[in-house]
């Protein structure tokens, strides 16, 4: 880590501006997420808790990140006056309370941090925050459509799996039943296995800056793999509970839940891993900590 | 001028922080929409036997046959039960935020959602944006129950 000068004589430095577009960014953000969990039905002092555990830990690693290297987001010169009215008018917009405008602040912020004038520190937390933007829109009810029509192609594929082992299942849309009589499960735009992707280049991004290195396009087909993985597990889950009531109370609200989240966030991190170790045999650039 | 810079900002941050608490007491405080089985009773219609499992059926004064009523949701909740529904004779009415029409017609449909939405955000509309698309099946010996004000299913409020 190194100490970067965040005041100048005679006004405020563009260093100590990123800092408090960061702070609002960060509290319109984490605002919405808890705001959207209350509004699921959860009361009491609990939901700021479970809003917060519920958006899922590589966000809460990316604000840890972006909360270390806050201070070498933005040059140590002085700020304009227009920098200083841009800045403002952003964070006004995070005043108001909803995923739409969330999402603009953290890409208006990441816009200006992401500009070749600015700092290397700056472009990491740039892309934290386009990540933790996508996954906010990705995951957003604009895309349920499109995470729905995807869902009946999840009920094509675990029908074609279920057939694969030997266990005969009906499909209608994304309703797959008769693996047990009587039973059936309908497969919904949040358990559609498009519905991870965000989360899935969230932790991607996360975990190699974490580890160092910067996003390259090189990185692609790890990405890739991962996103596949992704889909991968989520059809075996999706088989899994169409097999029965008890599988699918295991796997949808027991302890199955755990494994499954275990086993995705494997996945989710070990490409990164795999793309960081491959960029450094290749002698690929790291980046430091430091602005 | 830096103090006022900073005081600036620390007031924006206090407001950033402050307006989700508010939002969400609004919110809470519009409730939610009149349930669907409510709705089509406020219309002046009876419960009835559901033909299609997963459906609403109610009776119309002076007409022998069941109107059913279904809904799927954006998250593709419900959408196999509207798919069933579709299959049964009459006339269909889709019903979303005031729009009544006899097809499902998608741009319309998004428009309005997009509108209200935008309002929401904008803090002039109070209570969340529905995300269910009802549709009505009315009898073929029945054509009268078409003049009745199904908007009320899912108003725009």
């Amino acid at each position: 880590m190194t100490r970067t000068r965040t005041t100048v004589a005679g006004g405020v430095s563009l260093a100590e501006l990123r800092v408090w577009m960061l702070l609002v960014a960060g509290f319109a953000y984490w605002g919405n997420v808890v705001r959207t969990a209350r509004s699921d039905g959860a009361a009491g002092l609990g939901y700021v808790l479970d809003g917060v555990l519920q958006n899922g830990a590589f966000a809460a690693a990316s604000w840890a990140l972006i909360v270390a290297w806050a201070a070498g987001a933005g040059p140590a010169r002085r700020a304009s006056a227009g920098q200083i009215a841009a800045a403002a008018a952003l964070c006004l917009l995070g005043a108001m309370p909803s995923r739409q405008t969330a999402i603009l602040v953290l890409i208006g912020l990441g816009v200006q941090l992401a500009r070749p004038a600015g700092t290397r520190t700056g472009r990491k937390v740039a892309v934290l925050l386009f990540a933790l933007a996508f996954d906010s829109a990705w995951t957003s009810p604009y895309l349920l459509a499109l995470h729905a029509a995807v869902a009946t192609l999840d009920a094509r594929a675990v029908q074609g799996l279920l057939h694969a082992a030997g266990v005969g299942a009906g499909r209608y849309g994304n309703l797959i039943a008769g693996a047990t009589p009587g039973f059936g499960i309908e497969i919904l735009a949040r358990c559609a296995s498009s519905y991870p992707f965000g989360g899935v280049c969230l932790a991607f991004v996360v975990t190699l800056l974490y580890q160092g290195r910067f996003p390259r396009r090189r990185d692609l087909p790890w990405l890739v793999a991962s996103l596949a993985a992704s889909v991968v597990l989520t059809e075996v889950r999706l088989s899994w509970m169409a097999l029965g009531d008890a599988d699918y109370l295991w796997l949808h609200e027991g302890s199955g839940v755990t494994l499954y989240t275990l086993a995705a966030v494997a996945c989710a991190v070990l490409f990164p891993l795999l793309a960081a170790r491959g960029g450094g045999r290749a002698g690929g650039s790291r980046v430091g900590a430091g602005a | 001028m830096t103090l006022a810079v900073r005081g600036l900002f620390v007031a924006l941050a206090v407001l950033v922080l402050a307006a989700p608490v508010a939002r969400s007491g609004a919110d809470a405080a519009a409730g939610s929409a009149l349930p669907l089985a409510a709705a089509v009773a406020a219309l002046g219609l009876r419960p009835a036997a559901p033909v299609v499992p997963g459906t609403l059926a109610a009776m119309a004064a002076g007409c022998g046959q069941a109107v059913t009523v279904a809904a799927a949701d954006f998250n593709g909740l419900g959408q196999e039960t509207v798919r069933a529904a579709l299959a049964l004779p009459g006339d269909r009415r889709f019903v979303y935020l005031g729009l009544v029409a006899g097809q499902a017609r998608v741009a319309a449909i998004a428009a309005r959602w997009a509108a209200a939405s935008l309002l929401h955000v904008l803090g002039l509309r109070r209570g969340d944006v529905p995300r269910q698309v009802v549709l009505v099946m009315l009898p073929p010996a029945c054509p009268g129950l078409a003049a009745l004000d199904w908007s009320r299913l899912s108003p725009w409020r």
